[in-house]
């Protein structure tokens, strides 16, 4: 029994080492886990999961926009129009009043439209584009540019297209947007603007409500309510929303006469913008500036609930994926690779 | 006299080969670039027939023997009438001379017998740009930012606007050299902030790994001093 005695003694001592070596290994264990989930590239790999038809079409219901956009659609255009008009007499008394400026500008000052057209309920645009035969030309974001009458030189245009690695696409860390040749051979180019989210994490951390997704998939921002905090830009994980710090600039031979109350219409000055998708022209039945101007044909437009839009038969043919899978916002603004690969440029990387 | 002769001759011989070689190097130099400009195409195709077994041709400047129809044959397109035509579906094969739009869309057929799945992409929008129209209305070409070619579509009624159907296959492809060539690339916009330097990034965590060593080691000895001494 002293013996017995003795050795539990000892027993109960060598215990309490084996607790703490224990616990310390369970700690080393739990922390090896986390390491694995947060740095594990394989990880990452298997999130860039296809999204199926199903994922999509089962859509959670948009918020309604508040105010009567129609009548101040009707004061804007009038503002505006004056303002033009005051601008082009400007150009006419400098170049001459029979000058092709002036002429122009006359025209485009009398053509202007703030339109309000609603969301129509039964569509829900989606974009997708083709990683394959994009080029990084950059057309689009100057294309973009010039539809929406953004700000020229201050770093406000919408879409930022990034290079990256082509074996590595879900490492954004390495992704660079000041590029000056391309394309180059193992990079693939990413353009990225408003994914026009699902979840948007933007129109959830508004405090005045200014920012909303309507009925047909778009992500609007309305200028007047909007008071400039700048929690929207900080809540998106694409960076892809923009802080206006200068006044609006009214030149008639650069404006776009059509316009959208919620789109493209001059932004007063410390309001946030973004990409709209071209509400001005895809409400009306036309397509996106950008879709227009791509040179390779790289970018889809459509409704996702027409069975025979190209947008569907990109997501059925092809299988398409989302940047950031994880950030759980579920973009309607698809990448995929067609395999038809446009030639690359000798000389760059692997 | 005899020496005159000679003169004569040698003067003569001189114009003749100076004026052949002035008239001669002007054409063989442009039939070169473009020898269809000498003759029309009916001079030798109302007798001659499409070859079926040759895949160049330097007189029409086509080269089959590269690139993505890379062993294709002139008449697997050139072929006028033969049996494969019926096999076709009677789709008219000999693309000679200019044809008009509607000629044009019709010879998509003919590139939709191999590309079928291209084809049913662009039928349905996903292959091909897309632009619109509106009643009216009129596309003004501008000089816009940084001089990049910009259209403004200028109508009256901007809530009606018609999406246009796609252009033919060869209005963009080059049917002897199918591929679609990256154009140049345009610079950044003006006014971006800059991406973070990366260097600035491990410099930092560095910095940030010394100091806290440092004042690690800055504890420790105060709490040493304070207890031992």
């Amino acid at each position: 029994m002293v013996e017995g005695n003795g050795k539990k003694i000892q027993e109960g001592k060598v215990d309490e080492k084996r607790r703490m070596a224990i616990k310390i290994a369970g700690l080393a264990a739990l922390l090896s886990t986390i390491d694995f989930a947060v740095f594990d590239k394989e990880e990452f790999k298997k999130m860039l999961k296809k999204v199926g038809l199903d994922d999509i079409l089962n859509v959670a219901e948009a918020r309604e926009g508040l105010g009567h956009y129609e009548e101040r659609a009707k004061k804007k255009e009038e503002e505006l129009k004056n303002l033009c008009m005051a601008a082009a007499d400007k150009i006419c008394s400098e170049k001459g009043f029979a000058s092709a400026d002036c002429l122009l500008a006359k025209k485009k000052c009398s053509k202007i439209t703030v339109k309000a057209t609603p969301p129509d309920p039964n569509k829900r645009y989606a974009m997708a584009l083709d990683l394959d035969k994009c080029i990084g030309c950059r057309r689009c974001e100057y294309a973009c540019v010039m539809e929406n009458n953004t700000l020229r030189n201050a770093g406000m245009d919408w879409i930022h297209i990034y290079e990256m690695d082509r074996e590595g696409l879900s490492d954004l860390e390495g992704a660079r947007d000041d590029y000056t040749v391309a394309p180059k051979k193992g990079k693939v180019y990413v353009p990225v603007a408003c994914m026009h989210c699902e979840n948007p994490p933007c129109t959830m951390v508004c405090p005045v409500k200014a920012t909303w997704k309507e009925k047909d998939g778009i992500v609007v921002v309305d200028y007047d309510k909007c008071i400039g905090c700048k929690y929207c830009v900080v809540a998106c994980p694409y960076g892809a929303r923009r802080f206006n710090l200068f006044p609006p600039k009214l030149d008639p031979l650069d404006l776009n006469p059509n316009m959208h109350i919620l789109g493209n219409i001059p932004r007063p000055v410390h309001v946030v913008e973004k990409c709209t998708w071209c509400v001005q022209r895809t409400r009306d039945g036309g397509v996106p500036a950008c879709v227009e101007a791509c040179p390779v044909g790289a970018r889809v437009f459509g409704d996702l609930k027409d069975p025979n839009s190209p947008i569907r038969r990109v997501i059925e043919e092809y299988g398409v994926f989302v940047l950031k899978p994880e950030a759980g916002t579920n973009p309607r603004f698809f990448y995929f690779f067609s395999g038809a690969k446009t030639p690359r440029k000798e000389g760059g990387g692997k | 006299m005899r020496n005159s002769g000679k003169i004569l001759a040698a003067i003569v011989l001189i114009t003749i080969i100076t004026s052949l070689s002035i008239t001669v190097q002007p054409v063989s130099a442009s039939s070169q670039q473009n020898p269809q400009s000498l003759y029309p195409c009916s001079t030798c195709h109302q007798r001659l027939k499409v070859n079926a077994d040759i895949n160049y041709s330097w007189y029409h400047g086509v080269d089959l023997r590269s690139g993505a129809h890379k062993g294709l044959m002139c008449s697997n397109c050139h072929n006028p009438e033969s049996a494969m035509m019926e096999l076709r579906g009677n789709i008219s094969l000999a693309i000679l001379g200019v044809h008009n739009r509607s000629q044009l869309m019709a010879d998509n057929l003919l590139c939709a017998q191999c590309h079928a799945k291209i084809y049913k992409d662009y039928l349905l929008g996903a292959h091909g740009n897309r632009t619109f129209d509106c009643p009216n209305g009129q596309a003004i070409e501008v000089k816009g930012y940084k001089g990049v070619k910009w259209v403004y579509h200028i109508c009256d009624d901007y809530t009606k606007l018609k999406q246009k159907p796609a252009r033919a296959c060869v209005e963009c492809h080059n049917p002897h050299d199918p591929t679609y060539y990256a154009i140049s690339i345009l610079p950044p916009p003006e006014g971006r902030v800059p991406p973070p330097d990366e260097s600035s990034i491990t410099y930092g965590g560095i910095a940030v790994l010394v100091t806290g060593l440092v004042l690690i080691a800055a504890s420790h000895f105060v709490y040493k001093k304070e207890h031992m001494g």
